[in-house]
Parts: structure tokens; C-alpha cells; sequence
């Protein structure tokens, strides 16, 4: 009969606590301390798990950054278009400085790090544009055509406004941002609100949008091109992605405005489903790499303070039983 | 029966894991009513997060309660809000 020192090389270690459980994986030891139990490490499927909560619902805001420094900014509350900003640490939600614009707007998009942001856009048809410097917001340059729910994807020194709305149409529009100002590119293949995007200024995915779009397209950094569509088509998604050919997109809303559940992984090719959100919504705010984690911040309907987290893949510890 | 209902209030981190996502269906809607896998590891989660149990029926009414309320929000919202997304409308719990 095999045994472990047989298979592993050594004997089941006995120790004071568990290890951390990715390293542990495929291993099997002794917790000498209180409860005392044999157990072992397993690499589970991804998986979304609650997260901290916001201490507003909030909806159609900006969002950026990483799951353990990660913004929520401005967006929709229950008392309605919001300047207020929220940074979260991995562990809680702190008020941090209001966006500077005169009335509150939402549907503004955002992307970067927690040391340097930037938001664009908003109702109504806003051309505002504010970087955040990870104190504090400053006015920047103007977006050419103002638009809320756009796409989003880059980092504050360049980043991607892709289609979105004007008044009174669904746009088409790309705008290129360094920084300090914005600069037109081609347009998308599909005008579209409501859409979500990934990756950087050179390669870049936007997916989803209304109505119920599948339609995704990739971007070599001069101009986009139909890809792969996503499997379930939604309004208002959300993803994010920091280097396409990997990208994750969840939820979003159906044709009766219904939240969706759903989370669709990009390989760079296409999309396949991967899990689903515990609480199915759409038009929230998103952070973190998509390759690993991520961050479901909000959303509606109906407008939720809830966060979700995203593990890819899942490890997990666990204790042998017997009976 | 595959799935049991339940009110708990999500109060965040450790509310559900990546492990319990592993171990059995979870959905979250309006009302704070969640839709539960009903084998052992679901049940043990709505006893951890002291949930209410509830019939499907009455874990229906309160979901479609909220959906009406978020109608009404909606008849009442602007024209650029309505633009931008269809009025809700209910739907059947899983």
C-alpha cells in the first residue's frame, strides 16, 4: 500500500497552524494545536465570495484600481447623483474626497490605480474629466463629445473612452486619454451604451452593452475589430481586465431589466462561462486585474451596497473526516 | 427539491465564501432573500447566517414587492434615466 512518505517523500508534518492554503495544495498535515484535526489544501473552481459592503448602494459609478486598493466613485444612490468617493484596503470603505464637478453626475467611467486615477464623462452628456492623484480630485481636460456609459479600460496616463451615450443616440465614439487630454480615435464597430471594457490603450477589449448586447471587440491600439461574442448577452455589464488577451465580465441586465448573474471569462479568443455572482446585477463598479480577482462594487436593480469578490482559482483548506 | 428559501441580511466578508460557492447553489435578491441549494452545506450556511426560512411562495412575494417598488421608481424617474434602461419587471424565482 502506497504511503504518504511513499508518495511525498516526507511524513505527514505536524503544525502549530495551518499554512496558507495555495502553497499547501497537494499536501497533508497535522494541526497540533486546538482543534486538533488531519487536513489538507484542494484548488477549487473560481468563485465569487461576499465582500465588505459600501456604506451607500450605489450604481453607475466609477470604478478602478485593485481588490486590496480599489475606488468607487461618484454614480447613482438612493438620494440621487452623487460626488462622493469611497477607497477600499482589502478590509474596509473609507469616505475619501469628493469629485469636484458643480452638480453631481453619474454613468462617469474611471480607470488607473488608487495613487493615480482618472474619471471622465456622465449625465448629462458631461465632458468633465478629473484625475485623482490618491488624495484628492483636479479638473482636467475635456473630453471632445461629452457622453456617459462608455466603456472603460487603461490606466490614468492612457486610458480608453469607447462608444457610450450622446444625446439622442448610442455612441460610436473612441476618445484616447494621456493624462491631461483626450485625443480621437477610430470609432467602435458597434455603437453601444452600457458596454464594458479591458486591457490597455494598444490592446483592449470592450463586450456587452444595451440591449443585451454579445457583441465584443478588440482593439490593436489603431482600430477595433469584431471578435468573439460573449455567450450571454447583457445591458449595463461590468468587467475588467489589465492585459488583454484575459479579460472577466459579470453581470449586467436582461431584456426586462433584470440583474444577471453570469461571469464570462476572454482567453483571447473567446468567452466561456466561468461562475456565477451571488446576487445577479448589472451597472455596478469594478476593480482588479481579472485575471486572478476582482471586485463587483454595487450595482442595480435594485441598487445594492453588495461586494463581491473573485477568486480564480479557489483554494481552500480542509479537515479529514471520518466515521 | 433543489433549492430551499431564505431571508438573512448580507452582512459582508464571510457572509458566503469561495468555498461555499463551491459547495452549493447561492443567489441573492431583492429583499434580502436568498435562493439556497438544499443539500447539507446549504443548510448549514442559512444556520450560520441565522437566515429565516421561507416557502417559495412568500420568498416570491417579497421579491416581487421590491420589483414593484423599483417600478414605481422608475415611472418616476427622467427621461434620460428610462432611455437608458427597460422598466423591471418580475420574474420566477429559481
Amino acid at each position: 500500500m502506497a504511503t504518504y512518505k511513499g508518495i511525498k517523500g516526507v511524513k505527514v508534518q505536524s503544525k502549530a497552524s495551518d499554512p496558507t492554503a495555495s502553497e499547501a495544495v497537494g499536501t497533508v498535515w497535522y494541526n497540533s494545536t486546538s482543534p486538533t484535526a488531519l487536513k489538507y489544501a484542494i484548488q477549487g473552481t473560481a468563485a465569487w465570495a461576499a465582500s465588505v459592503a459600501l456604506p451607500t448602494a450605489t450604481n453607475n459609478g466609477a470604478g478602478f484600481g485593485i481588490v486590496t486598493a480599489a475606488m468607487n466613485a461618484a454614480g447613482y444612490t438612493p438620494g440621487g447623483a452623487t460626488t462622493n468617493c469611497q477607497t477600499f484596503d482589502g478590509t474596509a470603505w473609507t469616505e475619501v474626497g469628493n469629485t469636484t464637478e458643480a452638480a453631481p453626475h453619474y454613468g462617469r467611467r474611471g480607470a488607473g490605480t488608487l495613487t493615480a486615477g482618472v474619471i471622465w464623462g456622465g449625465t448629462t452628456q458631461t465632458v468633465d474629466t478629473e484625475n485623482w492623484n490618491g488624495s484628492s480630485w483636479s479638473a482636467s481636460g475635456h473630453m471632445a463629445t461629452g457622453r456617459h456609459n462608455s466603456a472603460s479600460l487603461g490606466i490614468q496616463t492612457a486610458a480608453i473612452s469607447a462608444a457610450g451615450y450622446t444625446d439622442p443616440a448610442t455612441s460610436a465614439d473612441t476618445e484616447i486619454y494621456n493624462g491631461s487630454t483626450w485625443t480621437t480615435g477610430n470609432n467602435v464597430q458597434t455603437a453601444r451604451q452600457g458596454a464594458a471594457g479591458a486591457g490597455v490603450t494598444t490592446a483592449a477589449l470592450i463586450f456587452g452593452g444595451n440591449d443585451v448586447l454579445t457583441a465584443s471587440e478588440t482593439y490593436d491600439g489603431t482600430c477595433w475589430a469584431t471578435t468573439n461574442s460573449l455567450n450571454t448577452g447583457r445591458s449595463s455589464a461590468t468587467g475588467t481586465g489589465d492585459s488583454v488577451p484575459v479579460a472577466l465580465c459579470w453581470g449586467g441586465a436582461n431584456v426586462s431589466w433584470a440583474g444577471i448573474a453570469n461571469t464570462e471569462k476572454y482567453d483571447g479568443t473567446s468567452w466561456a462561462e466561468v461562475a456565477d455572482l451571488a446576487t445577479a446585477r448589472g451597472d455596478g463598479q469594478e476593480a482588479g486585474t481579472g485575471k486572478t480577482s476582482a471586485l463587483c462594487i454595487g450595482g442595480e436593480p435594485p441598487r445594492t451596497t453588495a461586494v463581491e469578490e473573485w477568486a480564480d482559482p479557489v483554494y481552500t483548506i480542509k479537515t479529514v473526516t471520518v466515521s | 427539491m433543489a433549492n430551499t428559501y431564505c431571508t438573512a441580511t448580507n452582512f459582508g466578508k464571510g457572509f458566503f465564501t469561495h468555498e461555499d460557492r463551491n459547495d452549493f447553489y447561492l443567489s441573492g435578491h431583492a429583499g434580502d432573500v436568498w435562493v439556497v441549494g438544499n443539500n447539507a452545506a446549504g443548510v448549514s450556511w442559512i444556520n450560520r447566517v441565522s437566515g429565516t426560512a421561507k416557502v417559495k411562495a412568500d420568498a416570491q412575494a417579497i421579491v416581487d414587492g421590491k420589483v414593484e417598488e423599483a417600478q414605481v421608481a422608475y415611472d418616476a424617474s427622467s427621461a434620460e434615466e428610462q432611455a437608458r434602461h427597460p422598466r423591471p419587471a418580475k420574474y420566477i424565482l429559481p
